[in-house]
C-alpha cells in the first residue's frame, strides 16, 4: 500500500512539476513584446547572408531578344555589430566571402547624429582603403547617404519594414513537449512568428519570453539571411 | 484575426518607438539606385558599380524608329552588396521614353534585366523628328523585391 502511496506521491509531484514548466513557458504577451522593444536601444547583432549572384543577359537582336540568367557566384556575408541608439553609434565589422573565399573585410564606425563614416576596408593582399572614400569611389554613394542606408539596415528597422509589407504574422505554436522542456529549463524558451511578406520572402521571428526579438531569419529564392540580437544594458 | 492585427500594430508601433529613439529619426522609403539615360535615336549607356569581387555592369541600349518598331533594353543586377552597409535587392527598374513634342511612354520591370518594343509615333531625330531620350533606373531596397 504505502509503494502505491510513494508512487502516486511521484506522479502527483512530477505532474505539477510538468503542469508548472507547461504553464512557465507561455507565448509573451502583447504588452510584454512592446514593453521589451521600447527598451531596445543598445543591442548586439549578428547578421549573415547567403546569396547567389547571377549575370543577366540579353541574346539576340533588334526585336527578337531573349534574357538568359546565368550563375556567377554565391555571396556570403558576416557581419558583427554594436548599435547604440542612445549615443548613436553603430559599429561593425564584415566579412565577405565569395564560394567560401574571403575577399574583404570591413571595420566600421557610424556616427548617426555626426553623419559620419570611417572604418577601413581590407583585401586579402592586405591592401588599406578607407570606408569613406571605397563607398564613395565604387558606389557613388556620400557619408550622408551611408548613414541613411546603414539606418534603413538596422536589425530593428529591417524586422519593422518587413512587418510593414506582410499581412499575415502568425505566432507558431511550441509543442507541449517543447513548452514543458522550456519550462523545465531544459530548452531555451523561444517563441516564434512567422509571415511572409508581399513578394513572398518568408520570415521567421524567434522572441524571448519577455518578448524581445533575439532571431529573425528570411528564405528567399536566391537568399538566407539571419540575425542574431542580443539586447544590451 | 482580429487579434493578429493588434499584434501587428503593436509591433510596428513599439519597433517605431526603438527606431526613433536616440537622436536620428528612421528615414523611409531610402534606396540604392543607379540610373542611366541618353538622347536618341539611338541610345546607349553604361555604368559600374562597386569593387571586386562585388561588381555590377548595367546598361542602356535602344532606339527609336519612326512608325515601325522602335525598342529598348536594359541590363542590371538583382543584388547589390555592399560592404559595410547591407546587401540590396531589385525593388523595380523602371523605363521611360519621351520626346520634346511631349510624347511619353513608361514602364516598370521586375528583372533587373529586360527588352521592349514600342510604337513611336514620329519621325526619328535625325530625319526631323523631336528630339527623343531613354531613362532607365533600377532601384534597390532592402528586404523587399523582385526576382533576378
Amino acid at each position: 500500500m504505502r509503494r502505491y502511496l510513494v508512487i502516486v506521491a511521484v506522479l502527483v509531484l512530477l505532474g505539477g512539476v510538468i503542469g508548472a514548466a507547461y504553464g512557465l513557458s507561455q507565448p509573451p504577451s502583447q504588452k510584454a513584446i512592446a514593453a521589451s522593444f521600447e527598451g531596445l536601444h543598445k543591442y548586439r547583432f549578428t547578421r549573415e547572408v547567403e546569396f547567389k549572384q547571377y549575370d543577366v543577359r540579353i541574346v539576340g537582336s533588334g526585336t527578337s531578344k531573349v534574357v538568359q540568367k546565368k550563375f556567377l557566384y554565391t555571396g556570403r556575408i558576416v557581419t558583427t555589430g554594436t548599435v547604440d541608439l542612445v549615443k548613436g553609434t553603430v559599429k561593425e565589422h564584415e566579412e565577405a566571402y565569395v564560394n567560401g573565399s574571403l575577399v574583404m573585410v570591413a571595420n566600421a564606425v557610424f556616427d548617426l547624429g555626426g553623419g559620419k563614416v570611417s572604418g577601413v576596408v581590407t583585401l586579402p593582399d592586405g591592401t588599406k582603403k578607407d570606408l569613406a572614400e571605397f563607398l564613395r569611389d565604387s558606389y557613388g554613394i556620400d557619408e550622408k547617404r551611408a548613414i541613411e542606408m546603414l539606418q534603413a539596415n538596422l536589425p530593428t528597422i529591417l524586422l519593422r519594414d518587413a512587418v510593414l509589407h506582410s499581412s499575415s504574422l502568425r505566432a507558431v505554436s511550441p509543442s507541449p513537449g517543447d513548452r514543458i522542456m522550456m519550462g523545465l529549463g531544459l530548452k531555451e524558451k523561444l517563441f516564434e512568428y512567422r509571415f511572409t511578406t508581399d513578394n513572398r520572402m518568408e520570415w521567421k521571428v524567434f522572441v524571448d519570453s519577455q518578448g524581445r526579438p533575439v532571431k529573425f531569419e528570411y528564405t528567399r529564392e536566391d537568399a538566407h539571411m539571419v540575425v542574431t540580437i542580443t539586447p544590451l544594458g | 484575426m482580429r487579434r493578429w492585427t493588434k499584434v501587428v500594430v503593436v509591433l510596428l508601433f513599439v519597433m517605431l518607438n526603438a527606431a526613433m529613439a536616440g537622436r536620428t529619426a528612421a528615414q523611409w522609403g531610402l534606396h540604392y539606385s543607379v540610373v542611366l539615360s541618353d538622347d536618341g535615336p539611338e541610345f546607349y549607356d553604361t555604368a559600374a558599380v562597386g569593387d571586386w569581387p562585388f561588381y555590377y555592369y548595367f546598361k542602356l541600349w535602344g532606339e527609336v524608329d519612326s512608325y515601325s518598331t522602335s525598342w529598348y533594353e536594359g541590363k542590371g543586377t538583382s543584388t547589390i552588396a555592399v560592404l559595410a552597409i547591407g546587401i540590396y535587392y531589385l525593388d523595380d527598374a523602371r523605363v521611360t521614353v519621351s520626346n520634346t513634342a511631349g510624347f511619353r511612354l513608361h514602364r516598370t520591370y521586375s528583372q533587373a534585366s529586360f527588352t521592349g518594343t514600342f510604337f513611336y509615333p514620329f519621325l526619328d531625330d535625325l530625319d526631323g523628328g523631336p528630339r527623343s531620350k531613354l531613362t532607365i533606373g533600377w532601384y534597390y531596397t532592402r528586404g523587399t523585391g523582385g526576382t533576378y
